[in-house]
């Protein structure tokens, strides 16, 4: 009877065992067959993605860039600091008389060139950037901004300037181009070389006077220094629209005249780029003029002055000649270096006489 | 016996799958992004060079207003030795998280297209392997090193997790 009884209790288990995972199975398909039919009757744009834990690797998305073509900028990497002495007064600049041979072309006409970068095989239209005649008509019209041409100001001149900028002007450094050399003391730029106008506000600037990274504000601060030739923007022109640009700059040269109200701010044009740069689809010629238009406004707006470099160092084109870049295209070299020295010593902020005060 | 045994088996093997697929990682929305970034940043080296971005920062380059996000932080070195910066933002609600992650993905798109290739190429790799997260309402990205990313976004996620 045990037997039985348990067997007839067993078969009896048995039997509500199969009925309960049968119905377990019987609900699970159900709510799977209910959720389908929802999520199939809302539509895949009416689900709500599952943001939890949801991870997006931008590797998978943006093809791996064309490394056979780049070339690595030796000037805009700084891997070591330089050394920071005294400042080395025996050294002299590469130059002491302007370079007369080099002016600007007066002839070129608005043109756009088929251009096959590097980096993409596909024939790229470029603009090659305004006329001459475009530019100095539009500079006109800032005669108490733009510094207009004057009698040679000199090496002296030259050596009560600092230099803020970008890798454009960490070639100072890297080309010895001003008093001190390598070691020089009037080069204000990141340990990297490079400086984005955006960045302007928070970014620390190698003090080659301390051999510290600090803040431009305090570097002026700091050095208070007469002269403070800024060249930026080369790599905002890319993505930076004129409402950002003028605002980053205004901001910069706000934050220098309250560090150091007598200081003379001398915004310099944004150089151009020769044929061969690699980005012109992002850095051309075009935005460049566009950009040096918005400096000019910028800088008339904050009583300071402007200096036409751009003219100098431009072909017949409106390019940089492939004899004044380091090889990329963008960066100058000891040649074209020494064209905007002596572009700043001729159009230098002095007061020499009664005709070119104000200038 | 066999047959019971095997019913069981299968009936407790499709509950189990089905509570699996279900199972959702519950993440706090109530978490100050200042805390996120005092769990993320000290872990960086040189954690003192990574300086908050102001809010002309962000909306030039996310090409937005600041107020779409509850609660924000973009922390970029000051120091131009690398190009580390991670960012925080928190959407207004559930339903804002899809916005928020699609222009924290175009501002990295934008990163990666006006890339200069001659400035420290040994850098742009973080640029090109930019990682975005979003964990619960919070969508997180980071233009870092693999390593420094792992450990930003546990920190930042072990929080949000209350552990």
């Amino acid at each position: 009877m045990n037997t039985d009884h348990n067997s007839d209790g067993l078969m009896k288990s048995d039997g509500l065992m199969y009925k309960t995972t049968a119905f377990a199975i019987f609900v699970v398909l159900v709510t799977l067959i209910i959720l389908v039919t929802i999520s199939s009757a809302s539509g895949a744009d009416d689900v709500q993605p599952a943001y939890d834990h949801e991870t997006t690797d931008r590797s998978e998305t943006i093809p791996p860039p064309d490394t056979t073509a780049v070339p690595v900028d030796t000037t805009a990497v700084q891997t070591e600091a330089p050394v920071t002495t005294s400042p080395i007064t025996t050294a002299s600049p590469v130059t002491t008389a302007p370079v007369t041979t080099a002016s600007p072309v007066t002839t070129a006409p608005v043109t756009t060139a088929s251009v096959t970068t590097a980096a993409d095989t596909t024939p790229v239209e470029v603009p090659a950037g305004n006329t001459p005649e475009d530019i100095a008509e539009f500079l006109a019209d800032y005669p108490s901004t733009v510094l207009s041409e004057t009698e040679d100001a000199g090496q002296e001149y030259i050596d009560k300037i600092i230099f803020l900028g970008d890798s454009t002007t960490y070639g100072l450094r890297a080309y010895k181009m001003l008093s001190g050399g390598k070691e020089t003391l009037q080069v204000w730029t990141p340990v990297s070389g490079t400086l984005t106008l955006n960045q302007q506000s928070f970014i620390k600037i190698w003090y080659p006077d301390t051999g510290t990274e600090i803040s431009i504000k305090e570097a002026v601060e700091a050095k208070k220094p007469e002269y403070l030739v800024i060249t930026l923007g080369v790599n905002g022109v890319s993505f930076m629209g004129e409402d950002w640009f003028k605002s980053e700059y205004k901001s910069l040269i706000e934050t220098v005249q309250a560090a150091s109200p007598d200081t003379k701010i001398i915004c310099q044009s944004i150089f151009p780029v020769a044929k061969s740069y690699e980005s012109l689809k992002s850095i051309n010629n075009e935005k460049i003029d566009t950009a040096n238009r918005w400096i000019v406004q910028v800088a008339d707006e904050c009583g300071v002055k402007y200096v036409d470099t751009n003219s100098v160092l431009r072909d017949e084109e409106g390019w940089l000649p492939e004899a004044y870049h380091n090889g990329d295209g963008l960066h100058l070299q000891t040649n074209s270096f020494t064209l905007v020295l002596n572009n700043l010593r001729t159009h230098a902020w002095v007061e020499l006489d009664k005709d070119t005060k104000g200038n | 016996m066999k047959m019971k045994l095997l019913s069981l088996i299968l009936a407790a093997v499709t509950l189990l799958t089905f509570a699996a697929c279900g199972e959702t990682i519950s993440y706090q929305n109530n978490i100050s992004v200042t805390t996120l970034c005092d769990a993320a940043t000290p872990l960086l080296s040189d954690a003192d060079q990574m300086t908050a971005m102001t809010d002309d920062y962000i909306s030039n380059w996310f090409d937005a207003d600041v107020s779409m996000f509850a609660d924000y932080a973009m922390m970029v070195r000051s120091s131009a030795t690398n190009v580390d910066e991670y960012g925080i933002f928190k959407a207004v609600n559930e339903e804002g998280v899809k916005e928020v992650e699609q222009v924290v993905q175009d501002y990295l798109t934008k990163r990666d297209e006006v890339w200069m290739p001659e400035y420290s190429p040994e850098e742009r790799p973080k640029v090109q392997n930019a990682t975005v997260k979003v964990m619960g309402e919070y969508v997180v990205y980071g233009i870092l090193s693999d390593s420094d990313k792992d450990a930003v976004f546990a920190a930042i996620e072990n929080v949000l997790l209350g552990k």
